[in-house]
């Protein structure tokens, strides 16, 4: 039973790769319409845009995933407290919960430095034997000339520090999606979006400057920074690039095409003859 | 819950979730709908009729006897439990499943007041799918009369499936004209996804609506001026889409997050972590 559950849940995560990620919410609905059984185990392995929650008492915004969730309330990395109000919400250990003050501090002015705006929240939990971290930042573009865009980051740290305590190591895996949408007279309609994964491990050294919550900024920032650039390739270059092979927008190019390729033809025919 | 009511939500679901399949992933897609609901033949009928209903909405390809060119899976080849080729005057049975024809009959009931302008539009199209699609775009045109008017449809279709490489994409177009004695209003419908997915999943997906008039004369001088039409429009189209592109990349992405901070220099992380609470957590 279990076996066939994992073999559903597979197939269902399959989809998600395929089905277009602008929906995923849509497409959550029907798949547990399909397999009420693994909702739980979707929701948590299932990447869908940031969503934002008020810590009414610290009068900021927060940032929630499945992290920072117990039953429906979720956890502000402000205020340490449960929206909706929770009595006996599960909270982490206090030398995890001074990191995690630290670390959103440290990852406010990395967001203001390269996001210049948005939002971010890092939370800290406990682990058998070690411990996680989840660091999130969204931004919202400003919509200026007709096209709105927003920017969703998820890091997701398993830190196992070593005995000698002198070292740690990181497992870190990051979600990054990307949201761009224009309406416009001359293109109509265009949504271009989704999400890319990439895992990185590492052992780092811990010492009094060299804190987790500066190796944890250093890999997230490289990664970042990686992943920047390889979706600057991938919306920008290859689906682009995509678009214009299916339609050739120059008939000459077209028609010059043909000619190389029946040049190219008759001359392959030729060499297989004279082999022969 | 009654088990057949509970099997059409599901069916209905599964339906739904079929009919988003990206370009060239139907049969993944399926396949893993089938996975999920084991062995309820309720829902898996309804997977097979929204198989059909993608292949009308996608313009699916198919092969058919007797003739060079493929023909296209649209709602208005459809007639009955049966599709038509209008070019080759043929209907067959087909296949959602595996995307193929079978049972060919000739096929005698085509529109013949639609008919010369049908063909003249037919003839004419072959140049719009050398000039642009060479090689990739297939296309068939129909004809019917509407309340005495005369309608002519011209579908296309043109993919590039690469999933080795990780992606997979459509365009496909129809332009229908309706001629109103010497007026001819023309709509045009034009959508392209493209599915990108190494390590991720990234989608573009595109619709845009046109809406004009030309002049109707012969159905020779009639086609010829729509086709000039359609090739300006998707021209226009497919460089409004790149100048997007363009904007996208360079203005909109560059605001979300920068490539490195205004300092140019990547952050001193032992500076902006305080170095007390760093020293109290060794300590503990």
């Amino acid at each position: 039973m279990l076996i066939f559950q994992s073999d559903q849940l597979d197939s269902a995560l399959d989809l998600f790769r395929r089905l277009p990620p602008q929906r995923v919410d849509d497409n959550i609905e029907k798949i547990i319409e399909l397999v009420p059984d693994i909702l739980e185990d979707l929701l948590a392995a299932v990447d869908r845009p940031i969503q934002v929650m008020r810590d009414t008492e610290c009068g900021k915004d927060f940032l929630i995933c499945d992290y920072n969730r117990d039953g429906d309330s979720y956890r502000s990395p402000w205020s340490n407290k449960y929206y909706p109000a929770l009595d006996d919400g599960t909270v982490p250990s206090e030398r995890l919960r001074l990191m995690e003050v630290e670390a959103n501090s440290a990852f406010d002015q990395y967001r203001e430095m390269y996001f210049e705006g948005g939002i971010s929240s890092i939370y800290f939990w406990d682990l058998d034997h070690c411990f996680a971290a989840c660091v999130l930042i969204k931004k919202q573009g400003d919509g200026s000339k007709m096209i709105t865009g927003q920017w969703d980051s998820m890091h997701v740290f398993e830190i196992q520090e070593k005995t000698s305590g002198r070292s740690a190591h990181y497992r870190l895996t990051t979600t990054a999606m990307l949201w761009l949408n224009t309406k416009k007279e001359k293109s109509g309609n265009m949504h271009l979006g989704g999400q890319i994964t990439r895992q990185k491990e590492d052992d780092l050294s811990i010492s009094e400057v060299q804190t987790h919550i500066v190796n944890m900024g250093r890999m997230v920032e490289d990664m970042e920074n990686k992943i920047r650039n390889t979706m600057n390739d991938i919306y920008f270059g290859k689906t682009k690039d995509i678009v214009n092979g299916l339609r050739t927008l120059d008939k000459q190019d077209s028609r010059q095409k043909e000619m190389f390729k029946s040049e190219l033809s008759s001359a392959l025919k030729n060499r297989n003859f004279s082999k022969e | 819950m009654d088990p057949v009511g509970s099997s059409n939500e599901k069916g209905k679901a599964a339906g739904d979730l079929v009919s988003l399949a990206p370009p060239g992933e139907l049969m993944e897609v399926m396949n893993d709908i089938r996975n999920m609901i084991g062995n309820d033949s309720l829902v898996k009928n309804h997977i097979v009729k929204a198989a059909f209903v993608y292949s009308m909405d996608q313009y699916i390809p198919c092969k058919l006897e007797n003739c060079d060119e493929q023909c296209l899976i649209t709602q208005y080849a459809r007639i009955g439990d049966r599709f038509y080729d209008p070019r080759s005057k043929q209907s067959f049975v087909f296949d959602a499943l595996k995307s193929e024809a079978r049972d060919f009959q000739p096929y005698d009931d085509y529109d013949r007041n639609a008919e010369p302008w049908r063909q003249a539009l037919e003839k004419e199209y072959e140049n719009i799918r050398n000039n642009h699609y060479s090689g990739i775009g297939s296309f068939s045109v129909y004809g019917s009369t509407v309340e005495g008017k005369i309608k002519v449809a011209a579908c296309l279709e043109s993919h590039r499936y690469s999933p080795k490489n990780y992606w997979n994409g459509r365009w496909r177009t129809v332009w229908s004209m309706e001629i109103d004695n010497d007026i001819c209003l023309v709509h045009g419908q034009l959508k392209v996804q493209v599915h990108y997915f190494e390590d991720g999943n990234v989608q573009l997906v595109t619709t845009k609506e046109f809406e004009d008039k030309i002049k109707a004369t012969t159905p020779e001088e009639t086609a010829k001026a729509l086709c000039n039409l359609v090739v300006e429009a998707e021209t226009k189209y497919q460089t409004a889409l790149s100048e997007n592109y363009k904007t996208m990349g360079e203005t909109t992405f560059k605001a979300l997050r920068r490539q490195l901070p205004v300092t140019r220099t990547k952050i001193e992380w032992e500076k902006i972590v305080g170095y007390k609470i760093g020293a109290e957590l060794k300590n503990q």
